[in-house]
């Protein structure tokens, strides 16, 4: 499996020659372009107006820049903040209402799986696909970068930037650099894990903890055996995983568990890639080094 | 077969079931050596109160973690392997398993709709998972075996007919939940795939006594089975009341594989294989072939489950992977040597 | 002749399917006869031994067994009063002969048992009457056709009853095997006061052995009695075409049946 996906981003303005010119009124075109994780370049000659966005992740991401105008039309599972205006949603995770995007004609449709592309752009729709799966913190400053190149607003994109940099800052600035590591776990059902080249773990390596899956790749059920052999102090899951982790008979014995030290992320979720992360990141480090 | 065959039969695999109990028990994370784990076994003894001189997690690994594991995998091979063979008696087709009838695509069905629509609900430390699967797998049975008594003649042929089409019908409405559904299907895929990761005490304690009565049930029907190896029509002029046995079987086969399915998820080939290789080695009679068979199944998924949580540790690989890279070219195998046409 | 019946079927009708395969058919068996239902392919001779053997319940009349009707016999029990040798027996692969024969003692063994000393001593004693006991311990694919068929006819005697049905017994065989099967047949009858009822293709072979020949046509009972009486040149071709001829064997002045000459 690739360790990481790097997002090599090429950008391009063109100012048009008339802007040397006196009459500086007239529509500025802009002409820019984005690779996606295909290794395809996409050329914009103007900023989409109308977006299906079709990750939980950058819906956040343009919920934050003040762009929400632009997103037409999500997914199901798609949660958006209380006091935000309902979304119009075209399908699930898994599955896309091809004639209803049709009809909502976007400027773009964002994914970050590469399922529905294909089909897509052979309806003559414009698609971005972008991974955000097995990323890490540098891709999300990435993708909320290419957020701010395709919607044009830069003082937003350099202000939510700017925020997660002093929040990301504050958080690592308190972790120890102590060469004694604390042990974690990340539980999801049935044992499925990230492994150390992941997102999750590249989250749990900025803070300096060592995972009990550190040397697996991609997500994979983790043998039992390892947890006991490894026995982590912190376990950190999601209501899916909490009842399961806690009442498996052959843990008792780890310490995690027998210090009640098993955690459901309260705010901000590890397995969204946006901005947000970085208070699931802060909860985190309050809970292990405070 | 002679008299001593027999018992060298029986002492060889119930010797090579224990070997390779011991052998599951001491390789893994850690190797652990025999004398280990008979210092550890004797912790579990109640009213003992031994203190074994090892470390506690060695003594987690044994006890809670390696010995259900392996306890189970036996259970259920054992369980799978028997319902094959006794697939195979009542449809004289040395193609039918316990997945023939439905049996399992119902089980999956049922553990789908809890896992999907309501989620992994534990109750009382015990996951629904089990109960929803069997529940599962006997009414898809149900809706098979009603279907073929509608057509009056309950032959091998409508039987395995209606099976297949109940189980694609499962199968697709576990698809259309799986695809309408919630985006996190690992877990649902996990256990679709088999997996003996998080077996525990509990559930080898759960399954043995269905297996223990399934099994005193099945072995009374020995001689039956062979005599309807012949037409129906000729059990029936010895006096096989043929329906009647075929109805109780196939209940006491599904119990088995619906036991087996929500304990460890699906798991292929193993309720073919170990009864082919009996034949293979011992012959047709099913006084020896339902024991040997579930001998022989106990043996082979333990070892299949000893491989899948040992070659990529600390990974663990699904156990139906591995009973399918063993099973895939034993069939093929078979099939060149034509030893599977012997129903002609 | 007040002699019982031990059989004795009263105006059957029975159904295969949507077909009628039996039309209001009565018949008297004699003890201790040997009975030969002849009749061209298709005119119910196997229908009739399994409407006598249970596999098809009539729709209209009765079977009584010694006065007993079969309808109040639970299918089991039957097993005990009637068994059958059917036309092509399943060839059970990987099986002795002992094997097979001791499942025609399945009648008197419950669910969980096991043959014991006696049933074993019965099946060796059922494989001495057709000479087969010498391959008790042969699987059945060893064996040739001939041997084969006696197995199975040991099988039926190993039922311990009275009556014992045969559906073809000696069909695809030489014919020094079908005259072998005949005299195991007559034995049973003489030497072990068995009551017998047998289709037989070769009507020649049934007039030699039979008591009794029962014809059959589309599934009416043509004319019963003994083969002196049936082996007549205008009955046999109105059952079986007029290409035949009645002549008589010089020998033993015995009625038989030979294909008309082609010109």
């Amino acid at each position: 499996m690739k360790t990481r996906f790097t997002f090599m981003i090429t950008m391009m303005f063109f100012l048009l020659s008339c802007s040397l010119m006196e009459d500086s009124n007239e529509a500025q075109a802009v002409n820019f372009n984005v690779q996606d994780s295909n290794g395809q370049t996409i050329l914009f000659e103007s900023h989409p107006e109308k977006m299906v966005v079709y990750d939980a992740a950058a819906v956040e991401i343009l919920l934050a820049m003040g762009e929400e105008n632009k997103i037409i039309a999500t997914h199901e599972f798609v949660e958006l903040p209380e006091n935000s205006s309902p979304i119009q949603r075209v399908g699930d995770a898994f599955n896309v209402n091809y004639e209803k995007v049709v009809e909502l004609d976007p400027d773009l449709f964002f994914v970050f799986y590469d399922t529905f592309t294909k089909e897509l752009e052979d309806l003559g729709i414009k698609v971005l696909y972008l991974n955000s799966l097995d990323s890490d913190l540098e891709d999300i400053r990435a993708h909320i970068k290419i957020w701010g190149l395709i919607t044009g607003n830069d003082e937003g994109v350099e202000k939510l930037i700017e925020t997660f940099d002093n929040k990301l800052n504050a958080v690592t600035d308190t972790i120890p650099t102590a060469s004694t590591k604390p042990t974690v776990y990340y539980h999801t059902f049935d044992y499925w894990t990230p492994g150390g080249d992941t997102l999750i773990g590249n989250i749990f390596e900025l803070l300096n903890t060592d995972m009990v899956s550190q040397n697996l790749s991609g997500y994979n059920q983790i043998s039992l055996e390892e947890i006991v052999a490894k026995d982590p102090e912190y376990i950190f899951t999601d209501e899916w995983g909490i009842d399961q982790i806690k009442s498996e008979q052959a843990l008792q014995s780890v310490s995690a568990i027998k210090n009640n030290q098993v955690y459901v992320l309260q705010n901000g979720s590890l397995s969204i890639a946006s901005h947000n992360i970085v208070l699931a990141i802060e909860e985190i480090s309050n809970i292990i080094y405070e | 077969m002679q008299k001593l065959d027999i018992y060298r039969t029986y002492s060889l695999l119930i010797a090579t079931l224990l070997i390779t109990i011991v052998l599951s028990i001491s390789i893994g994370s850690v190797i652990i050596y025999p004398k280990d784990i008979f210092f550890s076994l004797l912790t579990l003894i109640p009213f003992f109160d031994y203190q074994a001189d090892i470390s506690e997690s060695l003594t987690v690994i044994i006890n809670q973690l390696r010995l259900p594991r392996i306890l189970l995998a036996g259970i259920v091979g054992f369980s799978i392997a028997l319902s094959g063979a006794t697939f195979q008696a009542i449809f004289k087709n040395p193609l039918a398993d316990p997945y023939l009838i439905g049996a399992a695509s119902g089980s999956a069905l049922g553990a789908t709709i809890v896992l999907m629509l309501i989620g992994p609900i534990i109750l009382m430390q015990i996951s629904i998972l089990p109960l929803a699967s069997f529940l599962g797998g006997v009414i898809a049975v149900g809706i098979t075996v009603m279907i073929s008594f509608s057509s009056r003649s309950m032959s091998s042929n409508t039987l395995i007919l209606s099976g297949i089409a109940v189980g694609a019908l499962a199968n697709a409405i576990t698809s259309l939940i799986i695809i309408s559904s919630d985006p996190d299907v690992r877990p649902l895929l996990s256990w679709l795939l088999g997996s003996f990761n998080t077996a525990n005490w509990d559930e080898v304690l759960i399954t043995i006594p269905y297996v223990l009565i399934s099994t005193i049930l099945l072995f009374r029907y020995r001689r039956i089975m062979n005599i309807i190896q012949s037409s129906d029509s000729e059990a029936q002029l010895v006096g096989v009341e043929v329906n009647k046995t075929k109805y109780i079987l196939i209940l006491i086969s599904t119990l088995l594989t619906a036991i087996a399915v929500s304990v460890s998820g699906i798991i292929g080939f193993i309720g073919l294989v170990a009864p082919h290789a009996v034949r293979l080695i011992w012959g047709y009679d099913y006084k020896y072939l339902i024991p040997f068979s579930a001998l022989l199944g106990s043996i082979i998924l333990i070892l299949a489950d000893t491989i899948g949580r040992t070659i990529l540790y600390p990974q663990e690989l699904p156990v139906g992977v591995i009973t399918a890279f063993i099973g895939a070219p034993f069939f093929i195998f078979l099939i060149i040597k034509g030893r599977s046409s012997f129903y002609g | 002749m007040d002699e019982k019946c031990i059989l004795k079927i009263n105006h059957v009708t029975s159904f295969l399917g949507s077909t009628k395969v039996l039309d209001n058919v009565s018949l008297d068996i004699k003890p201790g006869t040997l009975n030969g239902l002849i009749g061209v392919n298709g005119s119910g001779k196997t229908s009739l031994i399994n409407t006598i053997n249970g596999l098809i319940k009539p729709t209209e009349g009765s079977l009584d067994i010694d006065d007993l009707s079969l309808d109040s016999i639970p299918d089991k029990d039957i097993a005990k009063l009637i068994a059958t040798v059917p036309q092509n027996p399943t060839n059970m692969l990987g099986f002795s002969c002992l094997d097979v024969v001791l499942m025609g003692r399945n009648p008197y063994i419950p669910i969980g048992g096991w043959p014991n000393g006696s049933d074993i001593d019965i099946a060796y004693q059922s494989m001495k009457s057709t000479g087969v006991d010498q391959f008790a311990k042969r699987t059945l694919d060893t064996l040739s056709g001939g041997e084969i068929q006696r197995v199975f006819i040991a099988k039926g005697l190993a039922q311990g009853t009275g009556i014992l049905l045969l559906d073809e017994p000696i069909a695809n065989l030489d014919i020094s095997y079908q005259i072998q099967i005949m005299d195991i047949l007559l034995s049973l009858v003489h030497e072990q006061n068995f009551t017998i009822i047998t289709s037989l293709h070769d009507i020649n072979l049934a007039s030699l052995y039979c008591d009794n020949l029962i014809v059959i046509d589309k599934g009416a009972i043509v004319k019963t009695g003994p083969p002196s009486g049936i082996i007549e040149k205008d009955f046999i071709q109105s059952i079986f075409g007029n290409r035949l001829d009645v002549i008589r064997n010089p020998e033993d002045n015995r009625s038989i049946i030979i294909p008309k000459s082609i010109n």
